[in-house]
């Protein structure tokens, strides 16, 4: 079945994270990015940002991984969700992830990846640029 | 848990005794002064007495960030406030990019660094952990490798850095704070003060979260003004304050061969349709603003390429170029790149230039003054020898290097009428003949020379003023003064200005109940703001606080005032061709601001005044 996903422009990126703010108000409630569910990766030299954020792989190597099953596919969004109460909190799917999505929250027990805001992602609302796109790809 | 969207603590380094303490920020300071330039004007009145020389141990820097850096307000501007070697006076300098939120991040409002480490030192903030870090194998490094080592030093590319180059280390007196690479606290010489405590750098690391009082409204608020600024953000997204440079061609005050001239011929070779063409890349943006005013560019040819930078500013443009009579953009952009790296504000470095050129031109300064460079205007091989020889103090360069204002003491000779200066701060990139409510405003201004503190421009030039006339000055720069201070205060960018909207964002942010202050002439524009059951205005009371410091140093109104060049020769050519600033004009346009600010015929704030503002330390200071 087609789904949407998570497809971004780096190219179109400028580097602001607003979209890092959004998330992480939407997630958790306050603004810190540390706990966004994407991140702005720059190389400020070159003047380039990348937004690193889950796209939903046809096959997940995060899943592949993860020896708690602790990692399901929502069955309507497609979104890659982490069930806090199965995740032993190891590593092995942030490391895993080819496009560093998955994040460890720093000094906490706390592994968070996008869960698609249910299907109508904020950060795909306000981004200026129309950097990040939730959409239908031909591969999915 | 602390203030709703504040950091909660203040922290205070001793670099010589290398201690540590903080302290919770206290709400009655918060309304009172909101943060920013606000905290950083309340610290250095208390803490820095008079007559402290800046490079004194006993001077402090105090980086503050607003109750909106962090959120996706657009609040990215961090502020530092130290006294001024310059001037000698009060100075704030604001930074953009992502050195302040990060501060926040970290839990913290304001630090609030003195004293002097023996060895250069560079500061660790992680969170709750502050430490002082070793910067011998840093010292005599550019910005941008600072950036690079400490990044590789400390693994992590995450850290947001401030640093200053060897300008700041040699004690340039108009040295900047370089962060994120791009990004400068520009002007006053805050890198020399640094310099003088051996600190190095700052770097930043934050993972704690900024709590909002009311999050529904807020976000609501958020993306209103993300919403108005895409919209209305028109060609000032595109070009940023680039868009200037034609404008104020047209109208024949653009800083042209060290002020002598309003209109540059070749202004077409470096305006923004000429950027647009030749070397931008893309647009880039500050922390959370929609606006991506900033521009990225990629310089492929002429004598310097390769090299990329993000800029140049209108600013550093004009007084780059016109103002040295160069008229060539990918050398400006250079200029401006160096002048990054090495931790020199752009403004004063092509106004000294450009004040060199003229002495050379005049034969004021020769060759054998020079080192044998030929300081003749556009030659943009020499300007970069002279930066170069500012920075390290090397012949005249050593002279430079004290600013415009004691360097043409120095040189003799009359040059003293060629150093455009206020109080010792170079004049940026506005003739005040083409609009002298512009001139009030660098006139008042409490770091000297400065045209954002009153950026009358709007009203003056794209507005229904007279711009020529001093009818109606005083009240718009007053009003601009305080408005300023608000923008100041919240961290917030002034280039959106302060839109009615910021009142819910901060009353939602924080939980008070915030009042906007508009003003009866100018009604469109907010003036203050106020927070109910505190009745302060609050823009008017830092403004007349930073005033206070300067008084206490011994600043009165014969401070306040224009190079003579203003007032004594006409504009040669252009729209504005014929005009200079009559003086006994500009002096009664001086007593109506002071008497409409409540100040003395002498410009000190009267004791009905500062106890108006509930500042009355203050005036026990002045007046007893």
């Amino acid at each position: 079945m087609a789904y949407k996903r998570m497809v971004v422009h780096p190219d179109k990126c400028i580097g602001c994270r607003l979209c890092e703010l959004v998330c992480s108000m939407e997630k958790e409630k306050k603004f810190n990015p540390k706990r966004a569910r994407i991140k702005i990766l720059s190389e400020i030299e070159v003047g380039a940002s990348y937004p690193k954020v889950c796209v939903q792989c046809a096959k997940c190597p995060c899943i592949e991984v993860c020896e708690n099953d602790a990692i399901s596919v929502e069955e309507e969004t497609r979104a890659i969700l982490i069930d806090d109460g199965r995740c032993t909190y190891c590593g092995d799917c942030v490391a895993a992830c080819p496009f560093g999505a998955i994040k460890l929250v720093p000094g906490e027990k706390y592994v968070i990846n996008c869960d698609l805001c249910g299907g109508n992602p904020i950060c795909v609302k306000i981004c200026p640029t129309q950097a990040i796109e939730y959409k239908y790809t031909r591969s999915s | 848990m602390g203030l709703n969207s504040y950091g909660g603590a203040i922290v205070y380094i001793d670099l010589t005794k290398e201690k540590v303490a903080k302290k919770k920020l206290d709400e009655d300071f918060a309304k009172g002064y909101l943060g920013c330039k606000g905290f950083g004007a309340r610290i250095l009145y208390d803490e820095v007495s008079p007559r402290v020389d800046p490079f004194a141990p006993e001077n402090k820097i105090i980086l503050s960030v607003g109750p909106l850096t962090g959120t996706s307000a657009f609040g990215p501007k961090c502020s530092l406030v130290t006294k001024s070697p310059l001037t000698g006076g009060f100075l704030d300098s604001n930074i953009g990019g992502h050195i302040g939120p990060e501060l926040k991040y970290a839990g913290y409002d304001t630090i609030v660094i003195s004293g002097r480490s023996k060895r250069p030192v560079y500061l660790l903030i992680d969170d709750d952990n502050i430490e002082f870090k070793k910067a011998d194998h840093l010292w005599g490094k550019d910005t941008h490798e600072t950036d690079r080592l400490i990044k590789k030093e400390l693994n992590d590319s995450d850290v947001h850095i401030a640093s200053i180059g060897p300008a700041g280390e040699n004690l340039v007196r108009f040295a900047c704070i370089t962060s994120d690479l791009y990004r400068q606290a520009g002007r006053g010489g805050s890198g020399a003060v640094w310099g003088s405590k051996k600190l190095k750098a700052i770097a930043i690391q934050g993972s704690r979260s900024v709590n909002i009082a009311n999050e529904e409204l807020f976000l609501k608020y958020s993306h209103d003004l993300r919403k108005a600024t895409l919209e209305g953000g028109g060609p000032f997204a595109t070009y940023g304050t680039m868009l200037f440079v034609d404008l104020i061609n047209e109208y024949g005050m653009l800083p042209t061969k060290n002020f002598q001239s309003g209109v540059f011929p070749e202004v077409k070779k470096i305006n923004g349709d000429a950027m647009l063409k030749t070397i931008k890349s893309k647009d880039r943006a500050c922390f959370a603003c929609s606006m991506h005013c900033a521009n990225f560019c990629v310089v492929k040819h002429g004598s310097y390429a390769p090299f990329n930078i993000e800029g140049p500013e209108y600013e550093t443009t004009t007084m780059v170029g016109p103002n040295c009579g160069l008229g060539n953009l990918e050398a400006i952009a250079y200029i401006n790149l160096l002048c990054d790296k090495v931790g020199l504000d752009t403004i004063s470095t092509g106004n000294i230039i450009g004040f060199s050129m003229e002495c050379y031109e005049k034969g004021v300064l020769t060759k054998r003054d020079t080192n044998g460079l030929r300081l003749t205007w556009g030659n943009h091989e020499a300007m970069v020898e002279l930066i170069k020889k500012i920075t390290y103090r090397e012949g005249i360069g050593n002279t430079l290097a004290e600013g415009v204002k004691s360097a043409s003491k120095e040189i003799g000779k009359g040059a003293e009428k060629y150093a455009m200066h206020v109080k010792g701060l170079e004049m940026p990139a506005y003739d005040p003949r083409g609009a002298v409510g512009i001139g009030l405003g660098y006139a008042t201004a409490n770091r000297g020379a400065c045209h954002s503190r009153a950026w009358t421009i709007s009203e003056e030039v794209m507005g229904k003023l007279d711009r020529f006339s001093i009818e109606g000055k005083p009240m718009l720069v007053s009003v601009k003064m305080h408005r300023k201070n608000i923008i100041d205060a919240l961290g917030i960018c002034e280039q959106m200005g302060l839109l009615p909207i910021y009142v819910d964002l901060l009353s939602a942010a924080t939980g008070w109940n915030v009042q906007a202050m508009h003003n009866k002439t100018y009604p469109s524009l907010i003036e203050d703001f106020k927070i109910k059951n505190e009745n302060i205005m609050i823009g008017e009371r830092i403004y007349n606080l930073a005033r206070a410091f300067n008084i206490r140093e011994g600043f009165r109104r014969k401070e306040d005032t224009l190079p003579k060049r203003f007032f004594e020769e006409p504009l040669p050519e252009g729209a504005a061709e014929g005009h200079f600033i009559n003086s006994d004009e500009f002096d009664k346009m001086l007593s109506e601001y002071y008497k409409i600010k409540g100040w003395d015929k002498n410009g000190i704030p009267t004791r009905k005044k500062l106890v108006e503002l509930n500042l009355e330390d203050v005036a026990e200071d002045l007046w007893s």
